[in-house]
């Protein structure tokens, strides 16, 4: 479970303040965030990520006070804990869409690149229908291979949270639906926590909450 | 490390065009100044040990640095030839011993040195193949002109003619290869020794033709006296020594008078050697005596020069190579701005990063410092050329 509680955060030399009295997101739920750019979703992410500290206020993680704890405390989290999946994919180049999938391994050394990553990296590429692409690089692949191969990369780590800042926002109407049902596809089978950014209002329908930035209050509650 | 180290590996594979072009500017950054180092203390050892074997030459008065590479490079050069007589006038100085050198020809771009036995003794060049100059007619090679040409006793060389449109001009004499010398990591290496005869003969000074005391046909003769034959241009000249014509041959005038191009003077003492550089400085003896260290010495001084001022310039392209190389680096950091971002956001280090980074421009030094190697490795190959080219 995820807490927010009584979040102050100003941005230095920026008017934008961000307020969150009480936010909680319950294990395994599929919470869909809207509202207009420059309200905070994408900043409330990178709280929960711990890439970001508020200035007043607790981001509580399964009963850990995460602003409490160091700079390398919270990196070893997020690569422990959460998947991040971007709008504009961020695969890096130079890698194969396999080594792309294996990246958190090869960035922090809490975790290490066991015997099954390999081979749990291919299932995963299978489950996303992305398996005859893994030697692929990504300027070969399309903006929706790019995005399976991204919420692979998100999945290898076996995270409990998966933060999706806008993950269809580059996509076309089918691939997008494709998408969603892959995330939700994926919060079922690993029993994940999905956090999404959308602007988009369509692809709301199926998440069990959405909270709307604007009046920041839950609009709908399954 | 091993995961940072892949990494970087990956992206320089990705980037294989780029990273090759880094790594052969780097390569010849670190290169060029060691390179050239190499090439100058390899040419002046190769030089000064070569002229250190060379007591003293005598030869026509001119340019002592033309008359030092011709008589102990081989490098030849337009001079003014001396006698045999000169050679005569050292002997007769009881202070040594005089070794003639005739170096005007070449046969397939190697020059043909006319020489005495005496030159093999004095430098202590031994024949690896076959056996030493007996008769008029034969060759010696060095080793470099067997492997390159791929010659060995029985084969034959011909002496190049001086120039292909003097219609009148001697004719290329056909010389037969009895010798192969051993290796000596010299200019001996790389010449055909022959008896000086043998090149007064290619010279047109001696020459074997049919007899003409008997002839038969009348179109050979053009006046025939008592004590003198003149024949046409159709007399048969032989262009080839052999056992069968070998007493044809013959030289007309006075030896005494024929050309030298200088003379080794092996002095029987360091005494001696002053001596006689004392008779040609006071004029006792004509023409010029030099000592080859010095007139060396001077030459590779210029070079020395030359390479300070080749050292400055690479420093200064070592410089702005090096900026270039942080410029890039700078922009290629800006341009992985999101790849650097991603990687942090999903719980990388900076340090992680740096460490990455840092691996990148290690292999790419790395693999500089290999190609440099190997280039250093290679010109120790081509000191000869750089002598005989940009030296000599």
């Amino acid at each position: 479970m995820i807490q927010l509680k009584k979040i102050q955060f100003r941005y230095p030399e920026s008017d934008f303040e961000l307020f969150i009295s009480d936010l909680t997101f319950p294990e395994s739920s599929k919470t869909a965030v809207i509202g207009p750019s420059g309200f905070g979703k994408t900043t409330m992410l990178n709280l929960i990520a711990g890439i970001l500290l508020p200035d007043k206020g607790e981001v509580i993680v399964n009963n850990a006070i995460l602003n409490s704890q160091s700079d390398k405390e919270r990196r070893n989290y997020r690569i422990q804990n959460i998947g991040f999946i971007f709008q504009d994919f961020r695969l890096v180049p130079y890698l194969s869409v396999l080594d792309n999938i294996l990246l958190p391994f090869r960035i922090n050394s809490i975790i290490k690149p066991d015997a099954d990553a390999s081979s749990r990296a291919k299932h995963i590429s299978e489950d996303l229908n992305i398996g005859k692409l893994i030697k692929k690089y990504p300027a070969k692949l399309s903006h929706g291979e790019k995005q399976r191969v991204a919420i692979a990369r998100a999945l290898i780590n076996k995270p409990k949270v998966l933060l999706a800042d806008e993950p269809t926002g580059n996509l076309d109407p089918v691939n997008k639906l494709n998408i969603k049902d892959i995330l939700f596809d994926v919060v079922g089978k690993y029993n994940t926590t999905l956090i999404t950014v959308t602007h988009d209002h369509e692809m709301l329908d199926g998440f069990d909450n959405v909270i709307d930035f604007k009046n920041f209050k839950k609009v709908t509650e399954s | 490390m091993k995961q940072s180290l892949y990494l970087a590996y990956c992206y320089l594979v990705y980037h294989r065009f780029r990273s090759l072009v880094l790594v052969t500017a780097i390569g010849l950054i670190i290169f060029l100044p060691i390179g050239l180092e190499k090439l100058i203390s390899d040419s002046e050892k190769e030089m000064m040990a070569r002229a250190e074997a060379f007591p003293l030459i005598i030869g026509a008065k001119g340019s002592s640095t033309d008359l030092v590479i011709n008589a102990i490079y081989f490098q030849q050069q337009e001079m003014e030839q001396l006698n045999m007589e000169v050679g005569k006038q050292l002997d007769k100085t009881n202070l040594g011993h005089s070794i003639p050198l005739l170096t005007i020809f070449k046969s397939r771009n190697f020059p043909i040195i006319g020489t005495s036995i005496d030159y093999f003794e004095f430098r202590k060049l031994e024949i690896a193949e076959g056996k030493n100059l007996q008769l008029v007619g034969e060759c010696i090679i060095g080793s470099s002109v067997s492997e390159q040409l791929n010659l060995s006793p029985g084969d034959s060389l011909v002496s190049s003619p001086e120039n292909y449109f003097d219609m009148a001009g001697v004719y290329p004499l056909k010389m037969k290869i009895v010798g192969v010398l051993k290796a000596s990591g010299s200019a001996d290496d790389k010449a055909v020794f022959t008896d000086l005869k043998t090149n007064w003969i290619i010279m047109g000074l001696g020459h074997g033709h049919q007899d003409v005391v008997d002839l038969k046909d009348p179109t050979l003769v053009m006046q025939s006296d008592s004590s003198n034959v003149r024949t046409t241009a159709k007399l048969f000249m032989y262009n080839e020594i052999d056992g069968e014509n070998m007493d044809s041959f013959h030289f007309h005038g006075d030896t005494d008078s024929y050309p030298v191009s200088a003379f080794i003077f092996v002095s029987n003492n360091e005494k001696s050697s002053t001596i006689l550089r004392g008779r040609f400085v006071s004029g006792e003896l004509p023409d010029q005596v030099v000592v080859p260290v010095k007139v060396v010495e001077h030459l590779l001084q210029s070079i020395f020069r030359i390479k300070y001022i080749f050292n400055t310039v690479f420093v200064l392209v070592g410089v702005a190579t090096l900026l270039i190389l942080v410029l890039i680096v700078t922009l290629s950091l800006r341009l992985r701005k999101d790849e650097i971002h991603t990687m942090f956001t999903m719980g990388s280090s900076r340090h992680k990063t740096f460490e990455i980074l840092g691996l990148e421009l290690l292999i790419l030094v790395f693999l500089s410092t290999v190609v440099a190697g190997i280039l250093y490795l290679i010109t120790g190959y081509f000191v000869d050329d750089f002598i005989r080219y940009f030296i000599l």
